[in-house]
């Protein structure tokens, strides 16, 4: 399993836990099993169509990812909004 | 008493006061969200705020309780799965004819209906899968469905107007749709570009008057326009004494259908009102003249914007009240038609809209 970390408004909605160990071989099947787990997610990090939203950051052990990065056992996904402004 | 919802670009602000006198600020909801459109449903007393985080998407919320206490996300929110896009934003919630029947306007160009009061909700099917609408061309704002216009008391009779795809009607609560854009001669494309029904018909704004149902007003792009028809074909109204015949915001009169009112801005190019001073511009006439008006508002140096959903009506008549609030934060107000107004608040974050109930 990888561990999914999430914060603010998503970790609200994903029963209030900012760390979730959860199984997927991908960020976007770890995503997807985290919105299963707490549907009051769904429509928050990924859209209608299943994208990551625009300003949404994946992190795979410190390292930028994406919706197809591969994951490993014990890999640590990071979901981070983009940080704005000057 | 009045209350005032008002949405903005850091959070809802309800506001509370009698029309003509002060108002105060009883609640901050959503705070730091930007919140494009809110208002309280005056048949069931709900209130449903339109939220677009700019990393969690665009949301439908709704409480009929505690504004300050938990709100409640609306599913359904989100486009068909046939969709090339994300939902962008929602720009404007309405209610309409029968009951618990609500509807919210949103990029790209799509209608949402709910028929639970704002619980639930459902993109309109003929609207979505017009033919052209590969062929539909945005706005600066976007693709946005902004202007939603019931038919009092007839649920069946609907128009809603896009941002740039011009006016859309309907005769079957929404299963068909046909365009209303005859008369509309936008004054940015050339004269052989307006036989192509999907060049840009950028209108701003449309309202129905009540008292009148097939009397629309449209503040265009660079135009004003009236229709008698129930907006199968429109007449330039704009020639009467308006500075600009650009700018946003519009309302009426529910029991005089004769009565517009606009707040012009220079030009497209120049967002900000005409000589630095802030005038509301009425008709009295059905847009044959018309007439500013600006007794309590600021006269000098005062190069204000107000968005297309930031202005808005409560009562009727002599007594008819009006709000608008400007991306700079102040929120005016009048309870005699424009005669006179006051400030009902000032320092808020940019203003997107304004309700009353």
């Amino acid at each position: 399993m990888a561990v999914l970390i999430v914060r603010g408004p998503i970790r609200d909605r994903a029963g209030g836990r900012g760390e979730h160990a959860l199984a997927g071989d991908s960020v976007l099947e770890l995503l997807r099993s985290l919105e299963r787990e707490y549907p009051a997610l769904s429509g928050w990090v990924l859209d209608e169509r299943g994208a990551i939203r625009r300003h949404i950051n994946i992190y795979v052990n410190g390292e930028r990812g994406d919706a197809t990065t591969a994951l490993q056992v014990r890999d640590r996904v990071d979901v981070v909004p983009a940080i704005t402004g000057g | 008493m009045t209350e005032l919802t008002v949405g903005t670009k850091k959070g809802l602000f309800l506001l509370e006061g009698e029309p003509g006198s002060g108002f105060s600020i009883v609640a901050r909801v959503f705070p730091g969200e930007p919140v494009d459109f809110a208002l309280r449903d005056p048949r069931s007393g709900r209130l449903i705020a339109a939220v677009s985080s700019p990393f969690y998407g665009p949301k439908l919320f709704y409480t009929d309780g505690d504004p300050t206490g938990e709100w409640t996300q609306a599913p359904g929110v989100e486009l068909p799965a046939d969709a090339d896009a994300a939902l962008e934003r929602i720009w404007v919630i309405t209610p309409g004819e029968a009951e618990g029947l609500v509807y919210a306007g949103g990029d790209p160009g799509v209608l949402f209906e709910s028929h639970d009061g704002g619980a639930s909700w459902q993109v309109n099917a003929g609207l979505w899968a017009q033919p052209s609408r590969p062929h539909w061309q945005p706005g600066g704002g976007g693709l946005c469905l902004h202007s939603i216009c019931p038919w009092p008391g007839d649920p069946d009779r609907l128009a809603v107007a896009i941002s740039a795809a011009g006016m859309w009607l309907s005769d079957d609560r929404g299963r068909s749709w046909r365009r209303g854009n005859t008369g509309i001669a936008p004054p940015y494309l050339p004269a052989e570009a307006l036989a192509d029904e999907n060049a840009g018909r950028c209108v701003h704004h449309v309202e129905r008057a009540p008292a009148r149902p097939e009397r629309l007003f449209m503040q265009f792009h660079g135009a004003v326009y009236r229709s008698d028809d129930a907006g199968e074909s429109w007449s330039d109204i704009g020639a009467g004494g308006l500075p600009s015949n650009f700018g946003f915001p519009l309302a009426l009169d529910p029991a005089d259908p004769e009565s517009a009112y606009l707040i012009p801005l220079v030009a497209d190019m120049d967002r900000t009102m005409p000589e630095g001073r802030v005038r509301v511009y009425a008709t009295r006439d059905a847009g044959a003249s018309w007439v500013a008006h600006g007794e309590g508002l600021p006269a000098e140096h005062a190069y204000l914007t107000v968005l297309r959903q930031a202005f808005c009506r409560a009562g009727a008549g002599p007594s008819l009240q009006l709000y608008f609030g400007s991306t700079t934060g102040e929120l005016f107000g009048t309870a005699d038609a424009g005669q006179t107004w006051m400030t009902a608040a000032e320092r808020l974050p940019p203003v997107y809209s304004v309700t009353a109930v």
